[in-house]
């Protein structure tokens, strides 16, 4: 039981310090801990979202900093109170894809023959059919809301990460130690649960992070359609609702881009942190940069061939 | 020729699926799957069209086996239904109205972005550590972040509001009719230049990271290692033999990229007001149009499976190994 | 003897990386007389597939040469700059790659490439089609292929074939010296020795030069003229591969003898050779072979031990042989 605690902890250890070294990882990591701030203790200090607060279309001004809407409510408020379910829809989908497509990709993975033949076709089917479109035909026979969303955004985002984990567990299971496991007599279950999940690690908290993007992004489109709950304010409702009131016939631009800043920013943050992570799992990829600052440093220039940087004399 | 084959047997799979998934929707949500479709129908329509409206989504009393050929049998002619937002057009003919606008925009947004994309992404592995390795990709990303119709609304704010470089919406000027001339060819560039732009800059990145990505890899291959070692001249060394391979994986990645822009495309359409499936997907959306959607759902269903199967093709031309049936 | 046709003296290679520079080659020096086949041998990692890559300069990032002279037909190639290192590229040395299965473009036949070897460097008027056709079914016919496999695809060729098919690209341009990165290594053995043989009736025919890298010793010592044995970035001996065969001076090429005896002949006692190569990130002071090494005393662990000439042309690195031979 220490011998798994151990690595486990310098697992932890090893993400920070990712973090830590790569700048872009680091401040993906403080723009998406802000947002989550935001989200969780931005509400108290901002008014009540659906209040009618002023006159319609006012530009940012002292006592409304976003301006308002086509209605006449506070867009900072709107922003501020969106964040929190947009980005628990985010989040919460994002871990759900993952969840669903490693366990039909590992089972499909390790289990081979017919299972894997079946599954692999579901899988491959799912990818191929356009996401939007199922989406929204799913979407609009059940109640609007956010639960809606969340479900057929699982339902179109699972197949990705399934025949991401499927080629995962395909490799692992010819590596040896897998094999000493079967030699052994592990039972099916326990073997890639111990054995093939744990070296799955890194893939599967980048699938969670590029699923979350996905997510997100998705997200607003279904509720820019009007899918979501138009009444209740998140990131998606707000641009419905600017789309609605004719934002860009009035030349309201602060009903809008503030949105988009948002999503942009937390797709973006949570990008970056990403990138931090590919070269934990994929070292080569900083590999060239240590080479080409050597020999900048000495006034050589990386050319095609093998640079020479003999000391004559 | 047999993977060709294997494909299209295929995407006729998931033509099948993406049919049953119609048929069995209505039925699988709660309530009555015949008051859902219709209930907007309520008191428009004579009893006899009622009564063929039903046949046409197998709503008959029969057994549930005998209602899905009867709906397969409607759907193959290409009977889906009628319309409740344009009533009383038949959904085949509205949704008609529309697919070339949309082939048009999303096709030339897609064709265009992958183009540059691939482009820039050779030009980024090829000098590693120039300008378009260092800028353009956190750029190019950072663009990609924003939802392509947000981009497309900050689009139209800025170059069609504000500058007045461009028009407002819609595929044409309000007072002119479609005709085969070089003067509305130009009318219809100039409306589609901000739809296609905005597709185009969300998502190039996309194309060009990773194409950036496979020809790194490529490049440390040792048949380019090789190509080096026989002399050839470098621009040979980074087209025909570097290239020329790390192209095919952005070409397999194509055809499951094409239903995601596809569907951000449709998003753009509605902030131009542009006559296609998007267009008619909201109206379909705001009106319970079920009919519609379903329609539109299994047309650009069998449009981006069509596409798969051209992209499968173009593959094929490009790999010789494919043409094997290994792949 | 005459001019050696290629001299490498003192030649060092590092890989720069994110922890620093690893040395994949320390102060190698060998020559390669005129028409004579050198073998270098060695375990994975000592170092030889980086000298034949760094000879013509293809070694990829983060490779940086740090050392020494590689002179070739007079001219150090490390001073060149890259149109000169062109013109010297495939004609005068060309290069046959481990595992050339994976050396050839899949997306072009070899036809094509072989077309393009022989385009890229014609100095007058551009040959036809035809003569480049020509010229190709001749390479392939001189490496024992069919003409008609001008028009197939990698993948469509068996391993021993394309490894013929590099050999055939390598000749394209009648090159003095080819160097040979562990050729038939992925291959079977049948296969490996008919090609082995094919090479060497070439070169006999056409008179080249070969630098031959392999961790078989065995196999190499049966081919070669002199051999070169690597350790750890190293050179441990150098020698006619005779002497080498009855007389190994290092105890490493005496380990690695013993265990690889020959099929044939008196029984031997197969021994392994206990322990692993040093890393080459922190390498042991003194002799590198030490650890390992059944003659290692105190003095090993000193400094690096020099080349000592033992016999007429050979020479080891090991302060435990004397001078002159016994």
């Amino acid at each position: 039981m220490s011998a798994s605690t151990r690595p486990r902890a310098e697992g932890w250890r090893a993400w920070v310090e990712a973090i830590r070294r790569d700048r872009a990882a680091a401040a993906g990591a403080a723009i998406l801990a802000s947002f989550v701030l935001l989200a969780l203790v931005g509400p108290v200090f901002v008014g009540d979202p659906d209040a009618l607060v002023g006159i319609p279309h006012q530009p940012p001004s002292a006592a409304h900093w976003l301006g308002t809407t086509g209605q006449g409510q506070d867009v900072l408020a709107q922003t501020v109170v969106g964040t929190r379910i947009s980005l628990a829809i985010g989040f919460g989908v994002g871990l759900a894809v993952v969840l669903l497509g490693a366990v039909v990709g590992v089972v499909s993975g390790y289990a081979g023959g017919r299972v894997d033949a079946g599954l692999s076709l579901l899988v491959n089917v799912f990818l191929v059919l356009p996401g939007l479109p199922l989406a929204i035909v799913v979407a609009a026979y059940l109640p609007s809301g956010p639960a809606t969303v969340a479900l057929v955004l699982v339902l179109t985002g699972w197949a990705w990460n399934a025949r991401v984990v499927r080629a995962q567990a395909l490799a692992l299971r010819q590596r040896d130690f897998v094999a000493a496991a079967v030699v052994s007599g592990e039972g099916a279950w326990r073997i890639v649960l111990q054995e093939i999940l744990p070296n799955m690690t890194s893939l599967l908290v980048a699938q969670v992070i590029g699923s979350t993007v996905y997510a997100i992004g998705a997200q607003v489109g279904l509720e820019f359609l009007g899918l979501g709950d138009v009444s209740r304010a998140t990131w998606g409702t707000n641009l419905y609702w600017a789309s609605n009131d004719s934002a860009l016939l009035v030349g309201a631009w602060w009903t809008f881009v503030p949105t988009g800043l948002c999503v942009a920013a937390v797709g973006f943050g949570l990008t970056m942190l990403n990138s931090g992570f590919d070269e934990l799992t994929n070292p080569r990829l900083g590999a060239e940069r240590a080479w080409r600052a050597w020999l900048l440093g000495r006034g050589l220039s990386p050319g095609r061939s093998t640079p020479v940087a003999v000391d004559r004399g | 020729m047999r993977y060709a084959l294997r494909r299209l047997g295929f995407y006729l799979l998931a033509a099948w699926f993406a049919l049953t998934l119609n048929f069995f929707l209505p039925r699988l949500m709660p309530g009555d799957p015949a008051s859902a479709l219709f209930a907007r129908f309520k008191g428009q329509l004579a009893p006899e069209a009622m009564v063929a409206l039903r046949q046409t989504f197998g709503l008959t009393g029969a057994s549930l086996p005998s209602q899905y050929l009867t709906y397969l049998g409607h759907a193959l002619r290409g009977d889906l239904g009628i319309s409740v937002a344009y009533f009383p057009a038949p959904v085949s003919q509205v949704i008609g109205t529309g697919l070339a606008w949309t082939v048009f925009l999303a096709g030339s947004a897609v064709v265009l972005a992958f183009a540059l994309g691939t482009l820039l992404g050779v030009a980024a592995a090829w000098w590693r550590g120039g300008l378009a390795d260092r800028v353009l990709p956190p750029l190019l990303a950072f663009l990609g972040a924003f939802p392509y119709f947000w981009l497309a609304m900050v689009a139209l704010y800025l170059l069609g509001f504000q500058l007045r470089w461009f028009p407002l919406g819609h595929a044409y000027g309000d007072d002119l009719t479609p005709s085969w001339t070089p003067a509305f060819a130009l009318e219809v560039a100039r409306h589609a230049a901000l739809p296609i732009g905005s597709i185009v800059v969300a998502t190039v990145g996309g194309w060009m990271l990773s194409m950036r990505n496979a020809m790194v890899a490529v490049l440390g291959s040792d048949f380019v290692t090789l190509a080096r070692a026989k002399g050839l001249p470098p621009r040979q060394v980074a087209l025909r033999y570097a290239a020329r391979n790390a192209l095919l994986p952005s070409v397999t990645g194509f055809g499951m990229a094409l239903g995601f822009v596809l569907g951000g495309a449709l998003l753009t359409e509605i902030v131009f007001a542009y006559p296609g499936q998007g267009y008619l997907l909201v109206q379909a959306v705001r009106n319970q149009d079920y009919p519609l959607m379903q329609g539109i759902f299994l047309v650009i269903t069998l449009a981006v499976l069509g596409a798969n199967w051209v992209v499968d093709l173009v593959n094929l031309w490009l790999d010789p190994r494919a043409r094997e049936g290994s792949a | 003897m005459a001019e050696p046709l290629l001299s490498v003296r003192g030649l060092s290679v590092d890989w720069i990386t994110a922890d620093g520079p690893v040395r994949a080659l320390d102060g190698v020096s060998l020559d390669v007389a005129p028409g004579e086949v050198l073998g270098v041998a060695g375990e994975s990692g000592c170092g030889k597939s980086t000298l034949a890559q760094a000879v013509m300069r293809i070694l990829p990032p983060p490779a940086v040469i740090t050392g020494g002279q590689v002179i070739f037909e007079g001219q150090d190639l490390l001073r060149l700059d890259e149109p000169a290192l062109r013109a010297v590229r495939w004609r005068r040395v060309a290069m046959v790659f481990q595992a050339a299965m994976d050396a050839l473009n899949p997306v072009l036949t070899v036809g094509q490439q072989l077309a393009d070897t022989q385009r890229a460097h014609e100095g007058g008027p551009p040959p036809t089609r035809h003569a480049i056709r020509d010229r190709s079914a001749a390479l392939l016919e001189l490496v024992g292929i069919p003409a008609g496999r001008l028009d197939a695809w990698p993948h469509q060729l068996s391993g021993g074939m394309r490894q013929r098919v590099g050999l055939a690209l390598a000749l394209a341009l009648e090159p003095r010296l080819l160097i040979l990165d562990e050729p038939t290594t992925a291959l079977d053995v049948m296969v490996e020795r008919e090609i082995l043989q094919e090479l060497l009736e070439l070169r006999r025919r056409l008179g080249f030069s070969v630098l031959f890298i392999t961790h078989d010793l065995g196999r190499m010592l049966q081919i070669s003229d002199r051999v070169a044995v690597f350790y750890a970035a190293q050179l441990a001996e150098l020698g006619p591969a005779a002497a080498l065969r009855g007389e190994a001076r290092h105890p490493y090429t005496q380990a690695l003898l013993q265990a690889s005896p020959p099929v044939r002949g008196p029984r031997v006692e197969r021994a392994g050779i206990p322990g692993m190569p040093p890393s080459l990130r922190t390498p042991p002071p003194g002799c590198r072979f030490e650890p390992r090494c059944p003659l290692a005393e105190a003095a090993c662990r000193s400094g690096t031990p020099p080349l000592v000439q033992v016999g007429p042309g050979h020479a080891a690195a090991c302060f435990r042989v004397s001078g002159s031979g016994r």
